[in-house]
């Protein structure tokens, strides 16, 4: 039981149970606020319903003519770079070649002036930064699938389900080249 | 309170004296990890210079960025960090109860879990298990030890058991389709990229029987509202040892998700008759 558990600690480790109530506020409070602050994380992931929505967006990658794909499990972690990256990518694009994860944070500490901005630009990334991730992109891929890209191409789909399971598509939207 | 000859454990578990195996059977799952993650492209220098970054708000992500480290790290310093890592990982495996050995490792452990997400713009958490747990790392005294993994255990109960409480704070819970909704949103990229393959067939007959879906999502709800259990008593651990695998797989055919690492919390749900086998069996460890 974990209340005895506690109690067990007090009692024979008082100093490790003082470090298991700051943990155990930190964790509430980071849990209460739900701001994730690791280590200190949310388990909050798909705690909301996703909207009902009929179309979606998927991110291909495209090189010489070739499109990456490494579906199988163990391949699952080759994935991640590009698919979690391109999707913030294009987070910033459409918020105005700006760190999108950055943009709510200088609305509020705006009215501090030159110190609001220092943060900023030392914290988010720029927009230059955000002009070199296509080169990155392509170089990063280029190694991991130990080819020489010379042209790549990044796609943003828009897709639906038809009747079957099967996708249509319904736009296909050059992201970057290079 | 010790586990005497009972078919599960009560209190707090008298492994104590197992700290260098277990120790080492952690090490041995970070270095597969690792070697993993090598596979994948995903070390820093394999990932230097990465430019774009995300921290949003996360506090030791903002530090790594104030103090200089990504700096460092990325303008040249990765490659010796991946190094030095995996030159740590082999040591600490050979010694596992080296004191400094120790701290480094849990450090360079700390700095990986924060800069891989920051440069792949994402608070990933798929590394989080082992950070977590690499915190026993800096434990030596032995019930302090055993206090802490009695501690690291009921919070891999906490992860999927409040995983499950926000499932019914913000309403997940509630909506039948919303199995339907995440397997479609997840999973078309494979679908886009594996039309012809015979299990994108499978995936088809699936979305026809989509309320197969729907139940399945409360299967996984279900799964995870079993952890709350191991607040109150260790009887259930086989059970919950293995709904974590069970979960992240299913995670992965339906969600293209796979949280491998958290394999490792696994550890922590094993009763002590287990670890006294081992050690029986390896008599050095």
């Amino acid at each position: 039981m974990a209340t005895h558990f506690l109690k067990t600690v007090r009692a024979q480790q008082p100093g490790l149970y003082k470090c298991f109530i700051a943990l155990l506020i930190i964790i509430s409070g980071v849990t209460i606020i739900r701001i994730e602050a690791p280590p200190f994380y949310v388990w909050s992931m798909y705690a909301q319903a996703l909207p009902t929505q009929d179309t979606f967006e998927v991110y291909t990658f495209s090189y010489d003519g070739k499109v990456y794909n490494e579906p199988q499990w163990y391949n699952h972690h080759r994935r991640i770079a590009f698919n979690y990256s391109i999707s913030f990518y294009d987070a910033c694009l459409q918020a105005g070649n700006v760190a999108a994860d950055g943009v709510k944070l200088h609305q509020r500490i705006a009215p501090y002036g030159a110190f609001a901005d220092a943060y900023i630009r030392k914290v988010y990334c720029t927009p230059a930064a955000i002009l070199a991730y296509p080169q990155w992109i392509k170089r990063y891929m280029s190694s991991m699938l130990d080819e020489e890209i010379q042209v790549m191409k990044v796609y943003k789909y828009r897709v639906a389900y038809t009747a079957t399971g099967k996708l249509h598509i319904i736009s296909q939207e050059e992201i970057c080249k290079v | 309170m010790q586990s005497v000859n009972t078919t599960y454990d009560i209190g707090v578990r008298p492994l104590g004296m197992y700290q260098a195996l277990l120790k080492r059977v952690f090490i041995l799952l970070v270095m597969i990890d690792w070697i993993w993650r090598y596979y994948s492209h995903l070390w820093l220098h394999q990932l230097a210079p990465a430019p774009l970054t995300r921290v949003l708000y996360a506090p030791t992500y903002h530090l790594y960025k104030l103090s200089g480290l990504e700096d460092v790290l990325m303008g040249g310093g990765a490659f010796v960090f991946d190094v030095l890592f995996s030159i740590l990982l082999i040591w600490m495996f050979v010694k596992p109860l080296q004191k400094w050995g120790s701290v480094l490792l849990f450090l360079f452990i700390s700095i990986y879990a924060i800069a891989y997400p920051v440069h792949i713009a994402f608070s990933v958490h798929y590394f989080a298990p082992i950070w977590l747990m690499s915190s026993m790392l800096l434990i030596q005294q032995r019930q302090r030890f055993e206090m802490w993994w009695e501690a690291l255990r009921y919070y891999a109960c906490w992860v999927y058991g409040s995983a499950f409480l926000w499932k019914l704070w913000y309403g997940a819970i509630f909506e039948w389709e919303n199995g339907m909704q995440v397997y479609k949103s997840n999973m078309a990229q494979y679908l886009l990229l594996n039309e012809g393959h015979w299990f994108a067939g499978v995936y088809s007959w699936v979305y026809q029987h989509s309320y197969l879906l729907n139940i399945g999502q409360y299967i996984a709800f279900g799964i995870e509202a079993l952890f709350i259990v191991g607040f109150f008593t260790k009887r259930y651990d086989r059970i919950l040892l293995w709904c974590i695998p069970i979960l992240h797989i299913s995670l992965y055919i339906f969600v293209d998700t796979l949280f491998i690492e958290s394999f490792a919390l696994c550890l922590l749900f094993l009763p002590t008759h287990f670890w006294n086998r081992i050690s029986t069996r390896f008599t050095t460890i």
